[in-house]
């Protein structure tokens, strides 16, 4: 485990760090105001304002009225807000474990090969560069009615109906969700792999390890930790999918597609509700600390060590 | 030498794409525009929908920029318009100086006092713009309590475009009752001469708009006198319905089409009949764009039940001017005059029909626009519009949710509309309309 070195005034606060190296209060402030300014600024403001708001019924172009807990209420009433959670989780459960397999695969055949890397990297990286909006414009042509890959698969006897079909449109949105997140997923277990240490996996080849041993018993123990990161990263990716939902499906057919971002975004911009709109960002940013928290304390316990 | 040459090339290469470019985006001549430059420099933004005619009107727009006046234009897809002029709107300093409207938006955000109402200028510009013109019909859909928020660009209403070759061949004629449309589509669905035989925009506030045109037909009123929802009834039933039915005779995907979907499904000859908006009429004979140039013919929108109404209304397009700009109203209203103004409506009149009664009823355009004919038949048989009150939007919005999930997983119609008039009615509870 590296060391951690804490700057800070007092000890206290680095609770986390191996060594301290203390510093004056004066420059302690000097280095952490702008950050605190900008934070402050940028999201404990807004974050207080939403939770103000969340208790007041507020429209556009009219005057907040205290209405207590009815926003809440009236979301949790609200069947659509349960059916967004429903697919916003089904999504993250089904695609986040293939966009880690697939981006681990991809990052060790990358660490396997001596040529082409920078050209195979260059190519992987290609959906994470496109911009997201670009790009799923692109891809929800392909698939529309008069789409290249619906004519290309109607050409060959297979009709299926993208936009229409429940199955097909949660199926597009998560393939085109595991296409954009692989690259990421690749890219950080192969910087991963690459920073590995030559001693246990060679220890392991004396040892007659075979590749799959080597990489399920030395180089995922040792990846480890990414993997965390890698899982909290996509799944706060997952739970705030928007972009795609309202480019391609706008959470049809039905209901079937809308994200808990999509269905916030249709209460505050659509139907311009904008204090139940708040109250549905509060009660998401609960469920996104729940889903979260596991990954979070596993991080501590990794850092600080202690009881698992 | 080389690098001048390869430099050479590269300029003339370059000016050639831009002339190429340049002219395949040649735009329609527009009037001039007589709009005097103020003294100190202006930016006036023009925001709206798109479809041809619009196109061409904010292509006029254009044409006033001169000296410090800067006039802008951009289109955004309906439902994203909405949402940003709302957004903008209730920021209170509008970055939009004038919006594109329709008596639906003139209610909502005339009614919030987001618009500016313009009788003032339409008395000190009437004669020299000569507003008469415009027919009062459009005039009273922009207006709300005596004040007028907009000025009509057209009139507007949703007719059949159907293939003349393919009904000729199959000697089918448009459906003039709800039963004839029912029979025309299954004798073109058995005879399979497009891939479907029906598209109709429900994609959106489309859906509850059709559900609107039905329902009005049957006499049906979205509130009570007590102002309660009332469209959970029988009629209502049958309103959503026979667009069920119609679903087997569209596209799978219908339920998000947009207008634009239609449109391009009818240009590429996917579709042999539609009910659309009469200014997607010239896209038809777009040769660059449409492969069913001459074989689009029009009729009125059917009727729809016993009352003689036809499945469709009467409305139109219009300009407003945002109440929050800080820009010179009086020199916003007359950029939209110059808009209006009668050569670039004689112009426009090829892409639709226009609003100056003068124009719209020219023997010699109506005789040349096979569409104007069927729209005129429309006006006589149009449903009234949705109505003119603050609380439209959240039956609207609601019984379109309601709605498109009954008819996407196949659930209850009735168990629908009662489930949208309840939550309409907690919702307006809830924001003050009722007690």
């Amino acid at each position: 485990m590296p060391a951690l070195i804490c700057i800070s005034p007092k000890l206290e606060p680095c609770f986390l760090a191996k060594k301290v190296i203390p510093v004056k209060p004066r420059e302690f402030w000097a280095f952490v105001s702008p950050s605190v300014v900008v934070m402050t600024v940028l999201m404990v403001l807004p974050l207080f304002t939403t939770i103000y708001l969340s208790f007041f019924n507020f429209n556009f172009g009219t005057t907040p009225k205290f209405i207590g807990l009815l926003n809440y209420t009236r979301i949790l009433e609200d069947t659509r807000f349960w059916q967004a959670l429903g697919f916003t989780l089904f999504y993250m459960v089904v695609s986040i474990p293939i966009q880690i397999a697939l981006g681990f695969g991809l990052a060790l055949l990358l660490n396997e090969i001596s040529g082409l890397k920078r050209f195979f990297i260059s190519i992987y990286l290609v959906p994470y560069i496109v911009t997201p909006v670009v790009g799923t414009l692109a891809v929800s042509w392909l698939f529309k009615d008069r789409g290249f890959i619906t004519w290309l698969l109607s050409s060959i006897g297979i009709n299926i109906q993208w936009y229409a079909d429940v199955v097909a449109a949660r199926g597009l949105l998560i393939g085109y969700g595991i296409w954009g997140a692989v690259p990421f997923v690749m890219l950080m277990l192969y910087a991963g792999l690459q920073a590995m240490p030559a001693d246990p996996i060679e220890a392991a080849i004396m040892d007659g390890a075979t590749w799959w041993q080597r990489v399920r018993f030395v180089m995922m123990p040792y990846l480890r930790p990414i993997f965390i990161f890698i899982a909290m990263v996509n799944i706060m990716d997952a739970y705030r999918l928007f972009d795609s939902v309202a480019v391609m499906t706008q959470g049809g057919p039905g209901n079937a597609t809308a994200t808990i971002m999509y269905y916030t975004y249709s209460i505050a911009f659509q139907e311009q509700l904008i204090g139940r709109a708040s109250a549905s960002v509060i009660l998401a940013v609960f469920v996104i600390i729940t889903l979260l928290y596991p990954f979070l304390r596993q991080t501590y316990i990794d850092i600080v060590g202690g009881k698992k | 030498m080389k690098k001048r040459i390869i430099g050479i090339g590269l300029t003339i290469g370059t000016l050639a794409i831009t002339a190429a470019l340049s002219m395949g985006s040649a735009q329609q001549t527009v009037a001039a525009c007589n709009v005097k430059a103020p003294a100190n420099p202006t930016i006036i933004n023009v925001f709206g929908f798109r479809f041809p005619m619009m196109e061409y009107y904010f292509n006029a727009a254009e044409a006033c920029s001169k000296g410090s006046l800067s006039v802008k234009t951009s289109f955004l897809q309906p439902a994203q318009y909405e949402t940003q002029v709302n957004t903008a709107l209730a920021t209170g300093t509008s970055p939009y100086q004038i919006l594109h409207v329709n008596p639906r938006l003139v209610t909502e955000w005339g009614s919030k006092g987001w618009l500016l109402p313009l009788n003032v200028f339409i008395a000190k510009y009437k004669k020299q713009y000569n507003l008469d013109d415009i027919s009062d019909k459009l005039i009273n859909n922009t207006t709300l309590n005596g004040r007028q928020y907009a000025l009509p660009v057209n009139f507007n209403t949703q007719i059949q475009f159907y293939r003349k070759d393919v009904f000729a061949e199959l000697d089918l004629k448009p459906a003039k009752t709800l039963e004839e449309f029912t029979t025309v589509l299954e004798a073109l669905k058995k005879a399979s001469k497009t891939k479907y035989p029906l598209a109709i925009a429900l994609g959106g506030g489309a859906l509850a708009g059709e559900f609107h045109s039905n329902y009005a037909a049957l006499g049906g009123v979205w509130f009570d006198k007590n102002k309660k929802p009332a469209f959970n009834n029988a009629n209502g039933v049958k309103a959503a319905q026979a667009i069920r039915d119609w679903l087997e005779f569209m596209p799978p995907a219908v339920l998000n089409y947009t207008n634009d979907d239609v449109m391009v499904g009818l240009q590429q000859g996917d579709i042999a009949l539609s009910k659309i908006w009469l200014t997607r009429a010239s896209a038809m004979e777009d040769e660059k764009v449409s492969r069913v140039v001459g074989k689009i013919d029009y009729a009125p929108a059917f009727k729809f039940g016993g009352n003689g109404l036809g499945a469709n209304t009467a409305e139109g397009d219009a300009l407003a001017i945002a109440a929050s700009s800080k820009v010179d109203p009086d020199l916003a209203f007359r950029v939209v005059m110059e808009m209006l103004g009668k050569s670039n409506q004689l112009n426009a009149a090829s892409l639709g029909m226009v609003s100056r009664d003068s124009i719209a009823t020219n023997p010699t355009l109506v005789a040349k626009n096979r569409a104007w004919v069927a729209a005129a038949s429309n006006a006589r048989q149009a449903v009234p519009l949705r109505p003119a009150v603050p609380f439209q939007g959240i039956a609207t919005t609601i019984l379109g949710n309601e709605l498109r999930a009954a008819l996407a997983n196949k659930t209850d119609l009735k168990a629908a509309l009662d489930l949208a008039a309840k939550k309409t009615e907690d919702e307006m509870r809830v924001q003050g309309f009722i007690k």
